[in-house]
């Protein structure tokens, strides 16, 4: 009994029934006991309420204990017992007092058990117990009479017994009870403790929260707010003070206060917008703007109306700072706005149409493209379109065709497709498509297509002339021959059309692209040249560069002579980037050339042999005289030597005189020879120019003598000059014989050659003739070659052009001095170097 | 040949050639002819007038007035009997000189003693000629 658990606490606050039930459980069987006793010694009455409260009462009592903890109930039900008991005993005969006694103290004891607090309970239990029993001895008729116990002796007997189980019971109720007691308190401190304890979690908890709540406020800046309608009080959380320029120190403003740091033009919204709120309950949001010292925000408050029992109490609510979320409002709607602009000036059409082919969006553009009105384009590609577009080749396009439809059955974009549109108008135009599919659902299919297009009627007829302007150029340069190529000067790669392998006798396989590669395919003497002239011409920045080349083919047993045209096209830095060309082959041209040298050089050859044969006789004459001179002299010394006294002195002079005479033979066969050389070869020689023109005149001067023109020579003949003499020879020759040919028939007939220093370094020479100039018509044509005054089979009329090209191949000029009263011609040849070239002896 | 063969003979060298006048001068003089020489063809055909040549040996190419010129002159003007020989360096317009009734032509160069010979041979028929200026 002392040290069982402790009770299960009881909801209504009532008396644990385990207490009950204990204390019951002792008194029980010692009731049981008794009545047993009484039983025995024929008190048959005892026994019976002995034993109804065994029986009855103290089992009813317990199961009332366990079932229904109402005292209520409990009281009823030993009421009744009571009742019951003491209408048994008032019933029965023999009663006594005593018993009545009894029966009321037990009853009074039950009724105690419920006193509270328990130590009462047990205590009067006890004190009632031990009250009737020294009433008992105190009164002794009131005693009981037991059949084999001496009278007196047996009643103070069992009347100390009930004092004695009164004190016992009495005693051990109390130690129970204190037991109990003990127990009860420290279950009750160790609740109580946990209590506390959960309430100073919770009470953490709860603290902690409202950390987490202000700090949440603070960063997402919202507070919150009541107001109370009566009093007018407001409450605010730490937030607020930062979003209204309040102090926290200051404590919340009153209305009043408050209202005045709402932005002037948001006022009277704000108060319209409470008072609203005040009449019809309802909750409200609203933006306004606080007004602090050195910016404004933006606020945003919601809030509610506060009722109980039917009044408005107050308002409360939430309170957020949005300046961040107004400016990002803001730049929301300008992008939104730049983009729709943007959309609509955009000089593309665009239309957004869905799977279906309906339109939701366009621009400006695809209406004025289309030539549709915005209530027709929703529907147009749905049914209208029929009959609308048209593929490139101008047949009809169907719609499943159409790009936009292609994106969205494919899935994937359409580029620059070009498509036939004929607007309800009618004119057919063409325009460049691009289709792009877009939103594409879970099973990756389209649902709808952005459509971008531009009108390309005019671009596409031109594309298509240049296709055809193409294929031309492409049938001319194939039949013409020939290649083109295009080299990227900054990747290096050099591209050769098909044309160019032929050209250059190169298997297309083995070409490897690149400058090197070209290079080996030309002639070894011409790579270093074609190499320096590209060089040269794209460090000038030229836009257009030419060459010739010798190209290796039959593996290298031949060459092709290639010629090259390209451009060049340089970035913004000047540095060269690319180059196009083409190249074609000249062999014909080239070996053309050389033959017409050939020929030209023949045609010189053959002029100079005309020129030579004119002078033949003459030069015939010049060597046949001296020869005779020599003979005849040589048959007079002969003669002398064979009649003495031979005169020695006379044959000595004789001698001499043949002597001279072979010299002038030597001279003209020198001068013969210097005129008839193939001189184009001639290296450059420095060479006084009287000697060029002594040798000259060697082979001429006999015909002037004859003709008895005179020849004057002046100047500074003896001036060296840098020529190939047998040429200067030859243009001399051809000068002073036309010189001749105009005056021998004149009356005054000469001849004046005259040299003097020229501008640039050249020596000037005018042969000047007594004629009296040429006529300009003449003069026009004179220097043109085969052109000749003379009558046939007297001139060639290709010595003042052979002439001519002579003179400058040597860097210098033939012309005629129309200034002159005489008939003037003037040479000038380059002077040699200073310092060289001494005259030869004459 | 006797170094008198030309005697008496007046003969007449013309050439622009001045050593060849001399050589033709001497040589004839050799062979006892009175020789005269003329530079051209003017000259010549001035001393012509002036004088009776037994022979002429001539030149053709000659400046002022070449031989040709001057043979054509000499017959047309002249009656003189002289018998020309030409010799040249030149060896065209042998046709013309036929028709102007050329003894012979020598083309340079010649051997001399042939053309002395010829010129003997030549006037070796004619009869010597009184001469004034002998």
């Amino acid at each position: 009994m002392r040290g069982e658990a402790s009770p299960r606490p009881n909801p209504s606050g009532t008396f644990e029934p385990s207490l009950t039930r204990r204390i019951t459980r002792f008194v029980w069987p010692l009731f049981a006991l008794l009545a047993i006793v009484y039983a025995s010694f024929g008190a048959y009455f005892v026994t019976l309420v002995l034993g109804f409260h065994v029986v009855v009462s103290f089992p009813l009592l317990w199961w009332l204990d366990s079932r229904h903890r109402s005292r209520r109930a409990r009281y009823a039900l030993l009421m009744t017992v009571l009742s019951a008991t003491i209408a048994v005993e008032v019933g029965l005969p023999a009663h006594t007092s005593a018993d009545l006694f009894f029966l009321a103290t037990a009853c009074l004891a039950t009724l105690l058990f419920d006193v509270r607090p328990l130590r009462h309970q047990i205590g009067a239990t006890g004190l009632v117990f031990a009250g009737w029993g020294f009433a008992e001895l105190a009164f002794p008729r009131f005693g009981l009479a037991v059949p084999w116990v001496p009278g007196e002796v047996s009643l103070r007997f069992f009347e100390s017994l009930h004092i004695l189980l009164s004190a016992v019971l009495a005693i051990t109720s109390l130690k129970a009870y204190h037991a109990s007691l003990a127990r009860l308190r420290e279950r009750h401190l160790t609740r109580a403790a946990q209590q506390h304890a959960l309430i100073e979690a919770a009470y953490e908890k709860l603290s902690l929260k409202e950390k987490d709540l202000r700090e949440a406020q603070s960063i997402a800046k919202i507070g919150n707010w009541s107001y109370d309608v009566n009093t007018g009080e407001i409450h605010w959380s730490p937030q607020m003070f930062k979003i209204f320029p309040e102090a926290p120190e200051r404590g919340e403003p009153d209305f009043d206060r408050h209202a005045s740091t709402i932005h002037p033009d948001d006022h009277p919204y704000w108060r319209a917008t409470i008072e609203q709120c005040l009449i019809d309950r309802e909750p409200y949001q609203m933006r306004f703007r606080a007004v602090h010292p050195d910016r404004e925000v933006w606020v945003e408050v919601r809030g509610q109306a506060r009722v109980e029992d039917g009044r408005l109490v107050g308002l409360f609510g939430t309170c957020q700072d949005i300046s961040s979320l107004v400016l990002a409002e803001e730049a929301r709607r300008e992008v939104e706005l730049k983009m729709t602009e943007t959309f609509e000036a955009m000089l593309e059409g665009v239309l957004i149409h869905n799977r279906a082919g309906q339109v939701i969006q366009f621009n400006r553009t695809a209406l004025r493209l289309l030539e549709l009105g915005e209530n027709q384009i929703v529907e147009f590609f749905g049914k209208r379109s029929d009959g609308a577009f048209f593929r490139e080749d101008g047949t009809p396009c169907p719609p499943e065709e159409h790009p936009a439809a292609v994106a969205v059955a494919s899935g994937r974009a359409q580029y620059h497709q070009v498509i036939g549109y004929r607007a309800p108008a009618g004119l057919l135009r063409w325009i460049l498509v691009n289709a792009q599919p877009t939103r594409f659902d879970k099973q990756g299919v389209a649902q709808e297509v952005i459509v971008t297009f531009v009108d390309r009627t005019e671009s596409v007829r031109h594309e298509r002339k240049l296709t055809e302007l193409k294929s031309r150029l492409e049938t001319a340069v194939r039949a013409v021959g020939f290649g083109v190529w295009d080299w990227d000067l900054k990747t290096g790669r050099l591209h050769w059309e098909s044309h160019m392998f032929k050209l250059f006798d190169v298997d297309e396989r083995e070409f490897d692209g690149t400058f090197a590669g070209f290079a080996e395919t030309l002639h070894p003497d011409d790579v270093a040249r074609v190499e320096a002239e590209v060089k040269e011409a794209l460090g000038r920045r030229q836009a257009e560069f030419r060459t010739e080349f010798r190209v290796r083919i039959s593996n290298g047993e031949g060459y092709r002579h290639v010629a090259c045209g390209a451009t060049c096209g340089y970035d913004q830095n000047g540095e060269a980037e690319r180059m196009v060309g083409c190249n074609w082959d000249i062999s014909e041209r080239v070996a053309r050339e050389q033959a017409i040298r050939a020929q030209q050089a023949q045609l010189l050859q053959s002029a100079k042999m005309a020129s030579l044969g004119e002078m033949a006789g003459g030069i015939a004459h010049e060597i046949n005289n001296p020869l005779a001179i020599i003979l005849a002299k040589a048959h007079q010394v002969r003669r002398r030597l064979g009649a003495p006294p031979i005169d020695a002195p006379q044959v000595e002079a004789e001698i001499a005189k043949i002597e001279d005479t072979a010299e002038r033979i030597g001279k003209i066969i020198r001068g013969l020879r210097t005129f008839s050389r193939h001189a184009e070869g001639d290296p450059m020689m420095e060479v006084p120019f009287g000697d060029v023109l002594r040798d000259t005149l060697e082979l001429c001067k006999e015909r002037f003598a004859k003709s008895l023109v005179a020849l004057q020579i002046e100047g500074e003949t003896n001036l060296a000059v840098r020529c190939r003499p047998a040429q200067i020879s030859q243009v001399l020759m051809n000068l002073l014989n036309n010189a001749h040919d105009a005056v021998h028939e004149l009356p005054e007939k000469w001849i004046r050659v005259r040299a003097e220093v020229g501008p640039g370094e050249r020596l000037r020479v005018s042969v000047t003739d007594s004629g009296h100039g040429i006529s300009p018509s003449v003069v026009a044509k004179m220097m043109d070659p085969f052109f000749t005054t003379k009558e046939v089979g007297r001139g060639t009329g290709l010595g003042l052009s052979i002439s001519k090209s002579i003179l400058e191949d040597h860097g210098g000029s033939l012309g005629y001095d129309p200034t002159s009263h005489h008939t003037r011609f003037v040479l000038e040849v380059p002077l040699a170097a200073r310092g060289t070239a001494a005259p030869r002896a004459a | 040949m006797s170094t008198g063969a030309l005697n008496g003979r007046h003969i007449l060298v013309v050439d622009d050639e001045a050593l060849l006048r001399e050589i033709l001068v001497d040589e004839f003089e050799g062979y006892g002819a009175r020789v005269s020489a003329a530079a051209d063809g003017a000259e010549a055909l001035e001393l012509c007038r002036r004088t009776d040549f037994d022979a002429i040996v001539s030149d053709i190419r000659m400046p002022k007035m070449d031989g040709l010129a001057f043979l054509r002159q000499l017959r047309n003007e002249t009656t003189c009997g002289a018998k020309v020989f030409v010799c040249s360096g030149f060896n065209d317009a042998e046709e013309e000189l036929s028709r102007l009734d050329v003894v012979d032509v020598f083309p340079k160069p010649f051997d001399i003693v042939a053309l002395a010979n010829r010129v003997i041979d030549a006037l070796g028929e004619a009869k010597p000629r009184n001469d004034p200026v002998d």
